[in-house]
């Protein structure tokens, strides 16, 4: 098991010096020079070739493409990304809370989707064809197909403003978590609960079912072999999911506000910030990476076979 | 007294209402064992598991199923759960997919013995041991913690063997348990089944296609074709002297398979037609 991890882990740091070199390789190839978009920022009234060449070298922009990718690279594992073009602020204050609060909003929602998914999931296909498995599976179809800026819209509507139960937007108190979470879990749930439901059928209709239950062991004992044996798709599943979920917070995080990497990501984006962006980039990659290195993990734990495959 | 007697089974599908096996009788006596024969299709399966009562619940069964005087129709399913394994035992076709894959094989095997038998868990698996030496299984120790992929089909198949041993059932149902096999290891397990019949001395209920294997192990036979019983009798008459086309069909296909077979080996007669 020891060496397993030691493999999984000696994989995934290529992967992510590949995507940090996309990530900067991308940043680069941008149209805009970034010592403009500085000077513009600084609100330098009158941009001459002098100043940006200037700017440049100030930067480390005229030493070799190689060189300040390592540079940056180096720097990035001591999180320091640089500094923000637009504030000038170090890039780390700025995506660190931002990071923190994003991690907030994605784990409590994970944890639902998670937690709704297995319970829906398991109970539909143990009563698959019944009432509760068709009216759960079109409901959650229904849920699934909004689209979430309509149904955030819709809620802040009805919850906030006609019935004024909970805030609009911002990230005050455990109440702001009500609304967004919602959002986020009702566009999740779905999609994660039919996998959970399949993968149980699946392994329901499995030969290991009809010889359990042949040898004579109880129904909850037969059930716990499937479980054990669908919950490893889940994990898998969740491993990647959880990253979905962070990245696709920015439609949430923008409609209420949040103060997270979606806002900040957003607006850096149009301010041209290129440290942020590229340092967010870094960071999802790294939560994929890392998600999904932790689920092949804890998979191999389960099951023995797929550490001998790797 | 000591028999399995099914009268009048019927299986139908509940949502289509579409008759599987419409009406099937036949009687399994002490000591005997019934071959089940018949194209893919033809119900073999459905019977077997309607004797279990594990049919789907989409498949509704109607009829009556004698074991040793008790009309298992009317036990509850709690009755019935204790009835499965320690009366009637059922072996797999495909041992490789017959054990959870996520567990070692012998976590099923002492689960099982646990809800049967009162047995200590170190009583247990001594008596697991012995009866996986006894069908040819060279490390019982190794075969019960090792997790069903690291085992071979064979191995798997014996194991099942192994596991009826000890639970000394009174019927054992085995579907079509050599045909996952290749033809060295499908010998050497039908003489595993041989050799259980002659120790347990109850009766066993054996599908298969293979009509070689059937004429070694079974006294009588059925054959089935599109849910129906059309021809029956000891294994010797029905194979020598069949009465229905279909089965003459059978047994002939059987034989120029068996010509091919002998043809292909250099022509020696290998395997009996
Ligand atoms: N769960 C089910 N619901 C409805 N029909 C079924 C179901 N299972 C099997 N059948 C049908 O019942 C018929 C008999 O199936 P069964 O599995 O008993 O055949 P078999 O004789 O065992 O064939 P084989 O030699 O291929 O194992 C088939 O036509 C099959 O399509
Ligand atoms: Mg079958």
């Amino acid at each position: 098991m020891g060496g397993y991890i030691l493999r999984r882990i000696a994989v995934a740091l290529p992967l992510l010096i590949v995507i940090s070199f996309l990530a900067f390789v991308l940043n680069q190839l941008s149209p805009m020079d970034p010592a403009e978009v500085v000077l513009h920022a600084q609100g330098v009234p009158t941009i001459t070739e002098e100043l940006i060449a200037e700017t440049r070298a100030e930067l480390g922009m005229d030493r070799p493409f190689l060189i300040q990718y390592f540079d940056w690279l180096i720097s990035s594992f001591q999180l320091d990304f640089g500094s923000s073009y637009v504030t000038g602020k170090p890039v780390w204050s700025l995506l660190g809370p931002a990071l923190l609060n994003t991690l907030k909003l994605t784990l409590v929602s994970s944890a639902f989707i998670i937690l709704f998914s297995i319970v829906m999931g398991v109970v539909c296909a143990l009563r698959e064809g019944g009432w509760l498995d068709l009216s759960v599976r079109g409901f959650s179809f229904l849920l699934t197909s909004l689209p979430a800026y309509w149904l955030a819209a819709l809620m802040v509507w009805y919850f906030s403003v006609k019935l004024d139960l909970l805030p609009t937007s911002g990230m005050d108190s455990i109440s702001s978590y009500i609304l967004p979470v919602a959002v986020i879990v009702i566009g999740y749930a779905g999609i994660y609960f039919r996998m959970i439901r399949s993968s149980m059928l699946s392994n329901l209709n499995e030969d290991y079912v009809l010889y359990g239950r042949a040898c004579g062991l109880s129904e909850t004992s037969v059930i716990m072999y499937v479980l054990r044996n669908s919950l490893q798709v889940a994990v898998s599943v969740f491993g990647l999911a959880i990253p979905v979920i962070l990245g696709s917070t920015v439609v949430v995080e923008n409609i209420f506000a949040w103060p997270g990497l979606g806002t900040l990501t957003v607006n850096s984006i149009l301010g041209r910030d290129f440290p942020i962006i590229q340092a967010y980039v870094l960071v999802l990659a790294a939560a994929f990476v890392l998600f999904n290195t932790a689920s092949d993990i804890i998979n191999a734990a389960f099951n023995p076979k797929l550490r001998k495959e790797f | 007294m000591h028999s399995l007697e099914i009268s009048r089974l019927k299986i139908w599908d509940s949502r289509t209402g579409s008759v599987i096996v419409p009406d099937s009788s036949f009687r399994v006596e002490q000591g005997k064992c019934l071959a089940i024969v018949g194209e893919s299709g033809s119900g073999k399966s459905l019977t077997c598991r309607a004797i279990m009562r594990l049919n789907p619940a989409s498949l509704q069964q109607s009829g009556h199923i004698e074991l040793n005087g008790i009309n298992l129709e009317e036990l509850s399913d709690k009755e019935m759960r204790q009835f499965r394994g320690k009366h009637l035992c059922m072996i797999m076709q495909n041992g490789m997919r017959a054990f959870d894959p996520s567990r070692p094989v012998g976590a099923h095997l002492l689960k099982t013995l646990a809800v049967h038998y009162p047995w200590s868990r170190s009583d247990a698996i001594a008596k697991l041991k012995a009866a996986l030496a006894s069908v040819g299984l060279k490390d019982p120790d190794k075969v019960l913690k090792s997790y069903p992929y690291q085992l071979s089909g064979g191995m798997l198949q014996r194991t099942m063997i192994a596991l009826a041993l000890v639970l000394e059932p009174d019927v054992i149902i085995a579907d079509e348990p050599t045909t996952a096999l290749d033809a060295i290891t499908q010998y050497e397990v039908v003489e595993q089944f041989i050799a259980l019949r002659s120790r347990l001395g109850g009766m066993m209920i054996f599908v298969s296609h293979d009509l070689g294997i059937v004429k070694r192990i079974a006294d009588d036979v059925l054959v089935m074709k599109d849910g129906h019983i059309i021809e029956r009798g000891k294994t010797s008459d029905v194979l020598a002297e069949a009465k229905h086309p279909y089965t003459r069909y059978l047994v002939s296909s059987k034989l120029a398979l068996s010509r091919h077979f002998t043809e292909l080996m250099g022509g020696e007669a290998v395997v009996e037609g």
